[in-house]
């Protein structure tokens, strides 16, 4: 049976963590939800998992964690818990896939246990992180405000 | 001025063109599957594809009813119809002209049934600012749709009245409905072509008082590169189409990572 470490999220924000969402879900909610996934994929959760707070992602520890709890994959309740500042953390997916783990992502339902599947990831991660870093520029908002005038 | 020059002068001026699909077959397969879908789940069998489509209401029963069955066909529609993907090619010249070709489509299109008198028509809302308003809206009737069994929309500038009358006066609801009954246009959007909207104009429904169910899909596109809005992109948005040049670039950056 394949061994998975569970990534649970730390949210900034316990109410309201994104807009239309009332309030963040717990750790036992999440720990419960990334059980059943692990049982989908033909697995189970390793019993400590890895707590990543909302903005700092998940750090280098978490590669000899995998390695002590001899994962075959990690399984991490949602994006976020990647991010790092306002960057999606593109090296440490491309790191854990190098090394052999499956990548999978609860809330927005994807599995990375390919190399296409790592490309395609890869890229989205690259369109976001560029889209976000130039909508918080001050260059981009004088763009943004030269086109308003015309 | 020629077609698309008038498309994209109306699009500007307006928000919104009812525009006829490019690729008819393309339209007419994506529309049988959604009767298919829907007719599996109700375990019901299929005939004609429009007359199923605008009856389909026969066979189901109370609101909570028609509910889940949307509910149930939705990720049936968007994963095997790959309905995002034959959407985009049905209407590929109005839509590659309003976002370019390097294209974030929404994972999961939206599904409706709107049977006749149904208690719960789409209030009146517009989907920017929690989306992003460098998004276009389509809203694609599988059946002939008019009056009351398609949907309003305000127009740019009507839409424009509408916020500015919120932000003088926001507790008048009376002068908000009188404006509304005033601007808002029913749009008649017949099969075969689909109401392209900006994400900002203000859209709902009303309780469809004809005799038909009005079966739709609606979903959205933007440029790749389009400011995202607040919305996950991860949760509601995929990568559609790239061009060979965005692929040399994310491959780019991708061998930086590996």
């Amino acid at each position: 049976m394949k061994r998975f470490l569970a990534v649970l999220l730390e949210y900034e924000n316990r109410v309201n963590p994104e807009p239309g969402v009332p309030r963040a879900p717990t750790f036992g909610e999440q720990a419960a939800a990334l059980e059943r996934m692990a049982q989908r994929l033909g697995g189970m959760l390793v019993p400590v998992p890895y707590v990543a707070r909302q903005g700092q992602g998940v750090g280098d520890d978490v590669h000899s964690t995998l390695e002590a709890e001899k994962c075959d994959g990690i399984l991490l309740f949602a994006m976020e818990a990647i991010r790092k500042g306002s960057q999606l953390d593109t090296k440490r997916v491309a790191r854990l896939h190098r090394d052999g783990y499956e990548v999978g992502l609860l809330i927005e339902d994807k599995l990375v246990s390919s190399l296409s599947e790592l490309e395609e990831l890869l890229d989205f991660l690259h369109v976001i992180n560029a889209v976000r870093t130039r909508d918080a520029s001050t260059s981009w908002a004088e763009v943004v405000a030269i086109e308003h005038r015309r | 001025m020629t077609d698309s020059q008038k498309f994209l002068h109306d699009f500007e001026e307006f928000g919104y063109c009812i525009v006829p699909a490019d690729d008819r077959a393309e339209l007419d397969r994506l529309r049988s599957d959604v009767r298919d879908v829907l007719y599996d789940q109700l375990k019901v069998k299929s005939g004609d594809v429009q007359n199923d489509l605008d009856h389909i209401h026969r066979h189901c029963g109370d609101s909570a009813e028609i509910d889940r069955l949307r509910l149930a066909v939705t990720p049936i529609i968007a994963e095997k119809s790959m309905a995002n993907r034959r959407i985009f090619a049905a209407f590929h010249s109005k839509l590659t002209s309003l976002v370019g070709q390097d294209v974030l489509a929404q994972r999961v299109p939206n599904v409706v049934l709107q049977p006749p008198n149904h208690p719960t028509p789409t209030e009146l809302h517009r989907d920017a600012p929690a989306n992003s308003p460098y998004e276009i809206v389509v809203w694609l009737p599988l059946v002939d749709c008019h009056h009351s069994k398609s949907l309003y929309i305000l127009n740019r500038e009507s839409t424009r009245a509408a916020l500015e009358l919120y932000r003088l006066n926001p507790n008048d609801a009376e002068a908000f409905e009188g404006l509304l009954d005033a601007r808002a246009e029913l749009v008649d959007v017949p099969y075969g072509s689909a109401l392209l909207f900006w994400s900002a104009l203000f859209h709902g429904s009303q309780v469809n008082t004809e005799s038909e169910t009005r079966v739709s899909l609606n979903t959205r596109y933007k440029h790749l590169f389009a400011p995202l809005g607040m919305k996950d992109p991860f949760r509601y948005f995929e990568i559609l189409q790239t061009t060979e040049l965005m692929r040399l670039g994310l491959a780019f950056q991708r061998s930086e990572d590996m």
